[in-house]
């Protein structure tokens, strides 16, 4: 099966080279790569809501191959491959290698930044859960973008559902592609190869010398796929608006409208940026302004009919706005992070921003500079100057930038207004392309001047180590912590959880257990267990469990919707509710019930003497599995939670469909 | 001290004593007065082995003689002495702490805060110590803490630890590890070779 996985790129192939006619040999390979992954996820997606996943996975790969073979007698020009500079090939080579590595590596250490909810989540596509629901809190619908979740879980169909194993590749693959789209698209679009390794360098390198470094750093949880993704866009809109096509327009509006359920803060940017491109690029040139004007219109509202039907967050948001309803039916009254649904409201009231913790702070603030790079400091002489230019391609990042400053700078995200700090990487992402392109500009108008060439080479120099050193430096010590304790990154997924890194977080016979009960649970049941721990603040141990089972779990509680105490950036989630407590003190089967509860993972040491003499008695609970020992970790022991009402059984005093406090 | 007049090795060598006549070798650490009836912590079948890059397991015993429910200690930095009967086990690996607080050793998380040791019962939790990656021997200052009327009372039980093999997956960790690095450290010297052995570009 896993041969299939070619298809994709084929499939990426031919549209790169019949339908964009894209010539430039360098080019072809990353924008194959992006393409044949933007249209799996597009076809997948779309077959999705009718089929379960592996049909839908199939259906696409067949679909894909069929318009590659009918695309394939389409003329297609012969690839012509620019020469490479011994430092341009050096550069490129040695960034592209350890974006893949140090994003392969980090993944062996860590698995993910947000390893709930995203693991949990990839685990239950695999069993046809779709739409997501949260996994710690099934009753609840998990909205939001979910498009590099459902990739990997579709990929890893054809790779024997080891989906974290193809998320590490995936992954590091991604990263090592956007380095080469980023780098020859903005060589192809400014036509300088100083331009073009001045903007990779500092948006990869020298992006944000204060909070989380640069791109290069920037691979966890969804980051690959957006930033892909995002060059793929730009890329695609800008080849469209250059020479109008229909075919162009076509896949620049697919891929634009997968960008929604990909990320939806920088989906939202690109739907503002991109009209106003056009604008600039209308008023400086008078050639096919009509054709253009159209292209352009055609791609945004084609893309966004589509966004509003196929899933994520503008379809909730037209379903919201279309039935009436401020949210969906289904949804209690609980806190919106359980939800992940936006609420947002503009204007703000004030010019500003949110840090994680909770702290408001001003556009005109050092805080500002610090959270989004000091490039952010040149782009407002940037943006015009690109424009004068006519360097679109640094332009569009260089609006994308500005979009994705000003808008949490006025629009109050409620919630999740302390995520602003996704908008503020972007607007740092652009600000230090238009910055490198400026430069780059500025060094090949003096190269032809012996008299300042020297001084100018020098400045650059210093520019580029003040600002790049620190993603340098840390990349190098991330690189020297592999070497030396190499016995903390683990390829297996089921070697690494609750060793290496997690080792304080939970056990290795909670994992054991979780994997003894994949192939026992089936799709939409529930697992109720007492693996947890107090100390374990990002809930590792409770999404190994639900991760490697492929289950829901139940018995989790929530912090009071509203309660004065919890700051915002504060975790909502609590191990255990109350009732779940109540069952592992007195084991009362009322509550398996309540929760809803198929299964008990159940750590039998940790069960007062009036719970298992319960848990013992109870017709209701058959013993499955029990296994470990002292030496591994303990003992575990897997019941199945019989259907039908227990004796005795009284009435639910709460609705089961609120999460608990 | 775990014992007055008893030094561990002593203790550890009745513990086996004990278990070779298939008696459960039960180490008294704390046997409080019983009019206070604090809580009463030991350490059962200490381990002499371990291996290396990974963890090994401590078996505690948790007595509760008292007539409330028994809760671990809030350990936070910042948190006020128990007035009330509790207890907390903490360790620390190669060196003993300079002072004894919970800054200064890793907390182990034995019971959840929200559950208890009823009255008259006794837990048994295992405690999981990860081990170095390097060396033979290792040593770890296990600490069972109890606390009450206001202060805290710590007792130590050293464990001198022989180091073996690492597990079968701390192996395939290492070997696939350096195997990338290796991989890795070779493209990009095979890369950067190719590119400075290309003649130089036309000054552009």
């Amino acid at each position: 099966m896993f041969a299939l996985s070619l298809i994709p790129l084929l499939f990426g192939y031919v549209l790169a080279t019949r339908v964009i006619g894209e010539r430039e040999g360098h080019l072809r390979l990353p924008l194959s790569y992006a393409l044949g992954l933007c249209g799996f996820l597009f076809g997948v997606n779309a077959l999705l809501h009718a089929f379960p996943l592996r049909s839908a996975v199939l259906a696409t790969l067949g679909l894909m191959a069929a318009t590659a073979a009918a695309l394939w007698p389409l003329p297609s020009s012969r690839a012509v491959w620019p020469r490479l500079g011994r430092l341009e090939a050096a550069v490129v080579i040695t960034l592209a290698l350890t974006a893949f590595f140090r994003a392969l590596f980090w993944q062996m250490e860590y698995s993910d930044d947000d390893f709930f909810p995203h693991a949990p989540l990839m685990a239950l596509y695999l069993r046809d859960v779709f739409p997501p629901r949260n996994p710690f809190y099934p009753d609840q619908p998990y909205l939001g973008h979910y498009g590099r979740d459902l990739t990997i879980s579709a990929l890893s169909v054809l790779w024997g559902d080891r989906f974290f194993a193809v998320q590490y590749v995936v992954t590091a693959a991604n990263h090592l592609m956007t380095v080469l789209l980023a780098y020859f698209a903005s060589r192809r679009f400014l036509r300088s190869r100083r331009q073009a390794l001045l903007v990779v360098a500092l948006v990869f390198l020298g992006l944000n010398p204060y909070l989380r470094r640069s791109l290069l750093d920037v691979f966890a949880n969804n980051n690959t796929f957006v930033y892909l993704f995002l060059f793929l866009n730009c890329y695609l809109f800008l080849a469209a608006l250059r020479l109008p096509r229909p075919g162009v327009a076509i896949v620049s509006a697919l891929s634009l409208a997968t960008y929604s359920i990909v990320y939806t803060t920088h989906h939202g940017v690109l739907i503002v940026a991109f009209p106003l491109l056009v604008l600039a690029v209308l008023i400086r040139s008078r050639r096919l302004r009509a054709l253009r004007l159209a292209t352009a219109a055609a791609i945004l509202i084609g893309s966004l009919a589509i966004s509003f039907v196929h899933g994520g967050t503008l379809t909730d948001v037209g379903h919201r706005y279309l039935s009436g309803s401020a949210r969906p039916s289904s949804i209690s009254a609980g806190p919106e992070l359980v939800t992940q649904q936006v609420n947002p409201s503009f204007p703000k009231g004030r010019l500003g921003f949110t840090a994680f913790d909770g702290t408001p702070y001003s556009l005109f603030s050092i805080r500002f500079v610090q959270d989004t790079g000091l490039a952010v400091i040149v782009l407002p002489l940037a943006l015009p100057l690109l424009l004068i230019a006519r360097r679109y391609w640094a332009a569009l990042l260089a609006l994308i930038g500005a979009a994705a400053i000003v808008i949490p700078a006025t629009v109050d995200f409620g919630a999740y207004e302390n995520d602003t700090y996704r908008f503020l990487f972007l607007g740092g992402l652009g600000s230090a392309a238009a910055l490198g392109s400026v430069v780059g500009m500025a060094l090949d108008r003096l190269a032809s001047s012996p008299r300042f060439w020297a001084g100018a080479r020098a400045a650059t120099a210093v520019l580029l180590v003040v600002l790049c050193w620190g993603t340098v430096a840390g990349t190098g010590w991330a690189l020297s912590d592999v070497a030396r304790r190499p016995d903390r990154y683990f390829l297996r997924a089921a070697d690494w959880a609750c060793n290496g890194i997690h080792q304080a977080d939970c056990d290795p016979a909670d994992a054991r257990a979780a994997e003894a009960l994949r192939p026992l649970v089936a799709r939409d049941q529930r697992v109720f267990t007492n693996a947890y721990r107090e100390g374990d603040l990002d809930f590792i141990g409770l999404t190994v469990i639900s991760s490697l089972s492929r289950a829901y779990l139940t018995g989790l509680g929530t912090v009071a919707p509203g309660d004065p105490g919890v700051k915002i950036g504060d975790q909502y989630k609590r191990p255990a509710s109350p009732r779940a407590l109540a069952f592992w003190t007195t084991g009362a089967p009322d509550v398996l019930d309540e929760l809803k509860a198929d299964w008990l993972l159940v750590d039998p040491s940790r069960l007062s003497e009036a719970a298992r003499k319960a848990l013992s008695t109870n017709p209701r609970l058959r013993l499955v599995f029990r296994g470990g020992q002292i030496s591994s970790g303990g003992v575990r022991e897997i019941y199945r939670v019989e259907a039908g009402p227990s004796p005795g059984r009284k009435t639910t005093r709460l609705d089961p469909a609120l999460p608990e406090r | 001290m775990m014992c007055p007049g008893l030094s561990p090795t002593i203790l550890r060598v009745a513990a086996a004593v004990l278990g070779l006549v298939g008696v459960s070798p039960a180490i008294p650490v704390l046997a409080a007065p019983a009019a206070s009836a604090p809580p009463e912590l030991s350490v059962i079948d200490p381990p002499s082995e371990a291996p290396t890059a990974a963890s090994f397991y401590v078996r505690v015993q948790i007595a509760n003689r008292g007539t409330e429910p028994l809760h671990a200690c809030d350990t936070s930095e910042g948190a006020p002495p128990p007035e009330t009967a509790c207890f907390a086990v903490a360790y620390r690996r190669d060196k003993r702490p300079p002072r004894l607080a919970f800054s200064r050793v890793e907390v182990a998380p034995v019971l959840a805060r929200s559950l208890f040791v009823p009255p008259g019962e006794t837990m048994e939790r295992l405690v999981r110590i990860p081990t170095a990656s390097r060396g033979t021997e290792q040593s770890v200052y296990l600490y069972l803490v109890t606390g009450g009327g206001g202060r805290f009372e710590w007792k130590e039980a050293p464990l001198q630890l022989r180091l073996g093999a690492p597990p079968a997956q701390v192996r395939r960790a290492i070997w696939s590890t350096r195997s990338l690095l290796a991989v890795y450290l070779a493209l990009l010297a095979l890369g950067i070779w190719w590119s400075v052995r290309r003649p130089p570009l036309a000054a552009s």
